[in-house]
């Protein structure tokens, strides 16, 4: 029970406590700084030199005082234990730690050497580190502060009766407190803390210490390998929508979440709404609608199962023959196919002799494509204007001596093709145009003709042709040259011609099934997009745009976030669109433990999502945007966990029962 | 605004909050200053106050309600639990002032706590209005942790229960301005404390022993502390939520990170305060102050660590 003294210090000043406790930091404060000029080392180290008889002066007033002070403290050691367990002392020592953990707070902790100087100029600097106000965290003194906190709540509970339940809020508080603090000086002491630095497919058995989050350099090795297998990072997709300033700045207007795809919103500043569709994997194909345009040409789209495979597959008629569909030993060609041209059997002839490379021409705007042979004279459908085919270059380059086009080898690697418009010239003669398939709308000046080049390669003999007739839906299989199977079709309906190999008679027989799913007599282009997982491989949108008086939607467009150019589009009155992809989401490891050779253990190591294996607890803790073959983990080892987690709950346990429980309870007497 | 901003709420939603609010700051005060005449003047006839403070606990519970479908739709809006930005913070905190206040009415019939309810609420919300955020805010994968919503919802319960003590010592000092002996005593008898059961409270009679009634205004002093209580044992489970938190995210339960540490500095100032409660000398008037200077550190706390030169890089600070 607290003795008469302690009862005369309940009423007294708190203030009077605090010198007491300032006097303890500075003596604390003093003493590191010994330590750290090597004062201590010196004197109780044998092997020390340079030891002069100042120091061994200063070395003896020390002890003495030591010796004096003990004396004091042991004679008024009654009032000493009385004070340290008294209330007024837990106050002015509570607020003495929060005093000192501002202090903390004010000075960047831990910076590397220099960096203090800049922050504050040397002077400044120079006390800081005098008062290792830089590291107060771990200084002797706020360490000193913590270990008289411990040892004021451990006097206050030994004087108390444990067995009574009204004191129960009170150890469970106090003894909470100090079960804490035990557990943060076990850690300290045998825990360890280290960086383990992972590249794809490396097994690593090395962690490189660490202290406050800086390397040390020191070295340990780990019982077991850890392999990191893979690193990914997820990151959030959003649409933006920016306005251009006048200082080339954008200012955002608005984010439209994912969330919100699929309902109309509308663009701030204008009379348009947007709405838009996610897909994670985009992948953006062409495909064919019906057209009312005449110009337009056939389309159907077919399915063909041959070989074990089936592909499905739009294919355009024209005077070229049109698209191909090909599958194991069976080519499909779509025709519209006048009555007269039906009776034309030379087709079949793909099926015993290869076909030579064909040339086809686009009139860009008119839609029209035809094909050309060089040497002939074509019209511009829709125009007055014509041109003569001269010259074909399977590989085009330009030959600056001979100033002229000309081919590096026989492989259609660039082709090429030299047309020329008779009149057109500045001398009134022909005027001559170079049209490139890979390469469309390159070269095309001013007064040049509209033209698109469409190569056709060479295509060797096929065993197997079928020919799909659109307008009649006839479906016709021929082989080595004749007609084998033909079946027409429903109008309407779509069908199936299945091929029994034994049927197609020819070296291979394979049975295959060829379905015209859909036929459209004039069909345009329409763009599909579609994804093609639900993984965020290549991350993009499809925006629709429409006016605010209209249903019907104005315009489109594909952003898509890996792609520079394509991930943002203009807007009226100077807003930008624009689909990122950037702000990361989650980034994760997949490790495998490694032992004696053997992978004994996978994991997915991610932030909140560490990995406990031997003892160790490995967290994602570092990452690097441009190698994402690197992934770093947190190594920790904390024995003292359990002992802090069990104090946390002891507190929390203590203040609930102190508040809410012990006011139910009689005080004993 | 609307349609402008990226996760804010329209401006039309948050200026029906600060209407609410306003209605139950208006009201309350109303409520107040009519128990004031009436008890100052000693004319125990005049009931009218009673009424309006009903009525303006009525509108506090309204309120709450509509602060919490205001956040409820936030959250299905946004997909993610609203309480990551200081603006969003700036929307929990008014439920949690409102939810400590109707539980310390209900329980103590404190029925001056309910303007300042509305004042704490409404100065929220007029803050969220002028600090909306304009871009999408994403969690950032420390964030996407189970431990997100009870940690701050405890932390913001916290808040409000210091918010509550806050207001109740800023206007027992008030109090403690009037001299004269029938004032406090007359004030004392609106203020019954110690807590009533339930069912008490229902005949709407105040018991309240003489001894303690006439000790005005060490009665609302009580009532501070209690909110204290609230608060204090919120902040003990926040800081042990996050401390679980940390381990779980980072390796460690403690990086003497600015904002942690200062939630450390937060809980050793009402600790300090709850401890010198215990010396009789420091109850009343001294306390009173003490819990003032408290509160100061729970707002820096919450607002001033950008303040601080480690705060730059912290998870813990608002930009």
């Amino acid at each position: 029970m607290p003795g008469p003294a302690a009862q005369g210090l309940r009423t007294s000043p708190i203030l009077r406590l605090f010198p007491g406790l300032v006097g303890l930091v500075v003596i604390l404060i003093l003493a590191q700084n010994a330590e750290e000029e090597g004062f201590i080392t010196a004197v109780f180290s044998k092997e020390a030199s340079g030891f002069t008889v100042a120091d061994a002066r200063a070395t003896i007033a020390c002890a003495i005082s030591l010796l004096l002070g003990a004396c004091l403290l042991w004679r008024s050691r009654k009032t000493i234990l009385a004070t340290l367990a008294s209330v007024p002392f837990a106050v002015a020592l509570l607020s003495a730690i929060a005093v000192a953990t501002a202090l903390g707070t004010f000075v960047p902790q831990n910076l590397p050497p220099g960096s203090l100087e800049t922050w504050c100029g040397t002077a400044a600097a120079t006390w800081i580190d005098r008062l290792f106000l830089d590291q107060t965290f771990n200084s002797l003194w706020y360490g000193g502060l913590m270990a008289v906190l411990v040892l004021s709540l451990v006097l206050a509970i030994v004087r108390r009766p444990f067995w009574r339940m009204f004191h129960w809020g009170f150890f469970l508080g106090h003894g909470g407190m100090v079960v804490i603090v035990c557990g943060a000086v076990i850690g300290a002491h045998r825990g360890m803390h280290g960086v383990l630095d992972l590249h794809k497919g490396d097994v690593r058995t090395q962690v490189v210490l660490s202290h406050n989050g800086m390397r040390t350099g020191e070295k340990m090795t780990l019982d077991f390998g850890m392999k990191l297998k893979d690193f990914d990072v997820e990151r959030y997709p959003r649409l933006q929508l920016y306005q251009l300033q006048r200082d080339a700045e954008a200012s955002l207007l608005r984010t439209f979440k994912v969330q919100e795809a699929g309902k109309w919103a509308p663009l701030p500043t204008t009379d348009f709404s947007l709405r838009f569709r996610y897909y994670p994997d985009i992948e953006v194909s062409e495909a064919m609608q019906t057209s009312t345009d005449a110009q337009r040409p056939p389309a159907a789209r077919v399915r063909l199962e041959a070989g074990g495979k089936a592909s499905e597959e739009w294919l355009v008629a024209g005077a070229t023959g049109g698209d191909m569909l090909s599958g194991a030993d069976v080519d499909v060609q779509l025709v519209w196919s006048d009555p007269g041209a039906e009776k034309d059997t030379s087709w079949m002839q793909r099926t015993v002799q290869a076909r030579p490379a064909r040339h086809g021409i686009e009139v860009v705007g008119a839609k029209a494509r035809f094909e050309v042979k060089v040497g002939e004279t074509y019209t511009v459908p829709g125009t007055q204007r014509s041109f003569r085919v001269v010259q074909f270059i399977p590989d085009f380059y330009y030959d600056i001596e001979k100033k002229r086009g000309a081919s590096r080898s026989e492989q259609p690697n660039n082709p090429a093709l030299l047309i020329e418009e008779p009149g057109a010239g500045t001398d009134g003669g022909p005027r001559t145009q170079w049209l490139f398939a890979k390469m469309p709308g390159h070269g095309q000046g001013k007064d040049s003709l509209p033209l698109k080049y469409v190569y056709f390669p060479p295509a060797p003999a096929v065993a197997n042709l079928v020919r799909i007739a659109g307008r009649t839906k006839d479906l016709v299989l021929a082989s080595a040259g004749k007609e084998v199977l033909r079946r027409t079709l429903e109008a309407g309906t779509p069908g199936k011609l299945e091929l029994p190999g034994a049927a197609a008679g020819n070296a291979a027989p394979q049975s295959a099934v060829v379905t015209l799913v859909e036929v459209f007599e004039h069909a345009e282009p329409k763009l599909v997009t579609r994804t093609l997982s639900q993984e965020p491989r290549n991350p993009g949108v499809a925006v629709e745009f429409r006016h605010k008086d209209e249903d019907a939607v104005a315009d489109e467009a594909v952003l898509v976030a890996a792609e520079k150019e394509g991930s943002m589009c203009r807007l009226p009155g100077d807003l930008v669109l624009a689909f990122e992809y950037k702000e990361v989401k989650a980034y994760r490891s997949h490790v495998a433990v490694i032992e004696n050779g053997n992978e004994v253990k996978e994991a997915t190591i991610a932030v909140n999502a560490p990995l406990s294996w031997g003892g160790y607890e490995f967290y994602q803790s570092d990452w690097r945007q441009e190698d994402l073959n690197f992934s770093g983990l947190k190594v920790v080892r904390d024995p003292g966990l359990s002992t802090v987690y069990a104090g946390m709950i002891m507190v929390s346990l203590g203040v609930l029962f102190v508040f809410y429980v012990r006011p139910r309870l009689r005080r004993p007497a | 605004m609307s349609g402008l901003s990226g996760t804010a709420m329209s401006a039309g939603w948050l200026t029906a909050g600060v209407g609410a609010y306003g209605a139950v700051t208006v009201v309350g005060l109303v409520g107040e200053v009519l128990a004031l005449i009436a008890l100052l003047g000693g004319d125990q006839k005049r009931t009218s106050h009673r009424f309006i403070r009903r009525l303006a606990f009525g509108l506090l519970s309204a309120a709450f309600v509509y602060n919490a479908v205001m956040i409820g739709s936030m959250w299905v809006e946004l997909g993610r639990p609203p309480f990551k930005t200081l603006y969003e913070t700036l929307l929990l905190y008014p439920l949690c002032i409102a939810l400590v206040s109707i539980i310390l009415v209900t329980m103590h019939r404190l029925w001056p706590l309910v303007p300042f309810a509305g004042i704490g609420a409404l100065a929220c919300l007029v803050y969220a209005r002028a600090k909306p955020d304009l871009e999408l805010v994403l969690m950032p994968p420390a964030l996407q942790s189970a431990w997100f919503v009870p940690h701050v919802v405890t932390y913001f319960i916290a808040y409000a229960g210091l918010f509550v003590s806050f207001a109740l010592a800023c206007l027992a000092l008030f109090f403690s301005f009037f001299k004269t002996e029938g004032a406090r005593k007359a004030l004392a008898a609106e203020m019954p404390l110690p807590p009533k059961s339930w069912l008490a409270l229902r005949g709407g009679i105040s018991e309240t022993p003489k001894a303690l009634a006439a000790e005005m205004p060490l009665p609302l002093e009580e009532a501070a502390h209690k909110a204290v209580m609230i608060g204090f044992a919120a902040l003990t489970l926040g800081l042990a939520m996050g401390a679980a938190w940390g381990k779980s995210a980072w390796g460690d339960y403690w990086q003497w990170d600015p904002k942690e540490n200062w939630a450390f500095i937060t809980w050793l100032a009402y600790l300090s305060y709850i401890h010198l409660r215990l010396i009789g000398a420091w109850r009343g008037k001294r306390a009173l102050w003490i819990n003032l200077a408290c509160f100061a550190a729970v707002m820096f706390t919450y607002l001033g660590m950008h303040l601080l030169p480690a705060a730059s890089g912290s998870l813990h600070v608002y930009q």
